[in-house]
């Protein structure tokens, strides 16, 4: 009943005519920059988070979120027509949808992702509403040595946003973390890292960082080679778009299944929507009754990944919500943007700002209505989008860059800076250096440092407070067993191979 | 080896360092507990920590094909992308955000993508006045100027 009622605040908030205005421009700019190839909503969200400062936050919020898991309604669109994923999480969705699009099924691929789409996603957003407050209650005991162990373990999340080396990935949150110490220290007022700069004194902004190592290292990677790749024809008209019965009654597992794996893996912080994709098609593969179709063009391949990376975005909000541990690089760049406008994501969000959760909350079963409708009639007019010129998108991301970087403080050393970060942005994904876990370091650096800082006041000096109180040491601990992860399955590999070798 | 690796490392130590050298000067504790030279102090111990082994890794990865090796000249473009931006954001200020903005849209398009020069002037007045209109006239965001005043 208490659900119910929030929920009902919640549409008294979503439902007004500017929340739902935004809501329709987060939606209708997620799925265009789901369309493009290259250009993600981590990206595009750091670029907008400028222009939101003088919105309403829960307006903002609303819009952000928009972006976000409307991308991933547009993702499947270039995975279907070009075998190009516009978004990591579609990769999988290419293998069958690229397959039906040259046997001529394009049409109902394109329709049965914006479906498994919506019912997932919609799925989902029940799942956060009835999940997020419970976890949050829990999450009310913790005082700052609870809330150092918290961010500890959103550090050790690296390990899933590490990539290929997780020395890499822990350095780029070591540099991170340096960043987040820049400036005036708030406990003594010493200036840190400064460089004798006044500009430096208030640290380095985060949008500028952002900015800067996602949309113009992008823009960079990019710029490297030009060329673009063959279309295949949207059908026109609803008719065309729509899933037979048959194709419907096949997909009725992969619905469930993206739902479920989709939410439950985007809990998981650091998991990601990629693998949530990737598990849904195997378990889907697994339980099928024709497994060697898969890759062929079913179109059971395309319901359940499109379901379980729409499901993964209100799974991934749940942790953000309630504890403030940003899982992925979208829900990094959202932490920040709660933290500018003055929130204090973890525990106490829900019962301090209800209308700022309940309000998203609603507006993404909104959201998801808009999505379907907009994904399926219009798609032929998205796809279109495929045609824009790249030599007119990229002056255009790198325009709105420095707009965005000066909008924060007048500062034409921040736009210097973003020319900084951008350049470090490209080096770092070049060399393989994941840019995540430094804006993971940057996010958490502040209030982890803060909260180790009054841990140890309140012991005065004592290390043992951080490991003596039982919800602080379940949280290290469950670090710790992240952080050795990795290492225990090297371990293991190693063992495998010196058995193969001896046995041979 | 892996060269990029070892100059990442190399750069990452040496960063590492400094960091220290910063964070010696500042306390270390205070009377309240930590002081602000604390977590640098860690923060630098853990970079140079974490070097070492990715030199050591580095040093017995193989070295890359030719293949790869020969993308340096698509490196090359997007570091003149990046030199493009830079001398943009040099000439904010003289030129203010219109002009510089016009001027790197037609570098891009012209000396990098080459495309015809009438395509290229479209694409960057167009941009322009793209800019002008929804940011500075419809959202009344301020974007740098010149000494004349746009």
């Amino acid at each position: 009943m208490e659900a119910l009622n929030n929920l009902l605040l919640g549409f008294s908030v979503a439902l007004t005519p500017g929340n739902l205005f935004w809501c329709f421009i987060g939606v209708f700019l997620g799925t265009v920059i789901g369309v493009l190839p290259g250009l993600g909503p981590p990206a595009t969200i750091a670029m907008l988070l400028p222009l939101t400062l003088k919105m309403d936050p829960t307006t903002a919020i609303i819009m952000l979120a928009g972006i976000y898991y409307g991308a991933k309604y547009g993702g499947s669109t270039t995975s279907i027509l070009l075998n190009v994923p516009g978004e990591s999480a579609s990769v999988v969705t290419c293998l069958d949808g690229y397959q039906m699009a040259r046997k001529g099924r394009a049409g109902p691929a394109l329709g049965i992702a914006a479906i498994s789409s919506f019912i997932a996603g919609t799925i989902g957003v029940v799942a956060l509403m009835l999940i997020s407050p419970p976890v949050a209650r829990f999450a009310l005991r913790f005082a700052p040595p609870e809330h150092f162990a918290l961010m500890a373990l959103g550090l050790t999340m690296v390990v899933y946003l590490a990539g290929k080396s997780m020395i890499k990935g822990l350095l780029s949150t070591l540099v991170g973390l340096w960043l987040a110490t820049m400036g005036i220290d708030l406990f003594t007022a010493e200036a840190r890292f400064t460089f004798g700069r006044t500009e430096m004194l208030d640290g380095i902004d985060f949008i500028v960082v952002s900015i800067g190592i996602f949309a113009v290292a992008e823009v960079l990677v990019n710029m490297e080679s030009q060329g673009g790749t063959e279309l295949f024809k949207v059908p026109k008209g609803l008719r065309n778009l729509l899933p037979t019965l048959q194709d419907l009654k096949d997909c009725r597992f992969a619905f469930l299944n993206g739902s479920i794996v989709g939410f439950f893996i985007g809990v998981l912080p650091g998991a990601g929507s990629t693998v949530s994709s990737f598990i849904s098609y195997g378990i889907e593969k697994a339980f099928s009754r024709h497994p060697e179709k898969f890759g062929t063009g079913v179109i059971e391949g395309v319901a359940a990944p499109e379901g379980a990376n729409n499901a993964d975005t209100s799974g991934s909000l749940v942790p953000l919500l309630t504890l403030g541990i940003p899982g992925s690089n979208t829900t990094a760049i959202l932490l920040a943007a709660l933290i500018l406008w003055g929130f204090r994501p973890g525990p106490l969000l829900i019962q301090e700002n209800p209308q700022l959760f309940w309000g998203l909350v609603a507006s993404m079963y909104i959201g998801n209505v808009m999505l379907l409708i907009l994904n399926l009639p219009l798609v032929p007019l998205f796809a279109q989008i495929l045609r824009l010129p790249y030599y007119a998108l990229y002056p255009a991301i790198l325009g709105i860059s420095i707009v965005g970087v000066y909008t924060v403080s007048n500062s034409i050393f921040d736009v210097w800076m973003l020319g900084f970060f951008g350049l470090l942005g490209y080096v770092m994904r070049k060399l393989e250096f994941p840019p995540a876990p430094l804006i993971l370091g940057m996010v958490l650096g502040d209030g982890m440092e803060r909260a180790l800082r009054q841990s140890l006041m309140m012991s005065q000096g004592q290390l043992s407070i951080l490991f003596t109180r039982p919800i602080s040491a379940v949280l290290l601990s469950l670090g710790l067993i992240i952080l050795l992860m990795p290492l225990v399955s090297k371990v293991r590999t190693w063992r495998m191979k010196a058995i193969g070798q001896e046995a041979l | 080896m892996e060269k990029g690796d070892v100059v990442a490392a190399t750069v990452l130590a040496g960063l590492g360092i400094f960091i220290i050298r910063q964070s010696i000067q500042l306390n270390y504790m205070s009377e309240y507990g930590p002081g602000p030279g604390f977590l640098p102090l860690w923060l630098g111990v853990g970079l140079i920590a974490l070097s070492l082994p990715l030199v050591y890794f580095a040093i017995r990865t193989p070295r890359k094909s030719d293949l790869e090796k020969a993308s340096w000249r698509s490196r090359g473009r997007a570091l003149a992308a990046w030199l493009g931006f830079m001398v943009a954001i040099v000439l904010l200020k003289s030129l203010g955000f219109i002009l510089s903005f016009t001027l790197l849209t037609l570098f891009l398009v012209l000396a990098m993508d080459r495309r015809s020069p009438l395509t290229a002037v479209s694409v960057a007045v167009g941009g322009a006045l793209g800019f002008y209109l929804i940011f500075a006239l419809s959202l009344g965001v301020s974007l740098p100027v010149s000494p004349w005043g746009f």
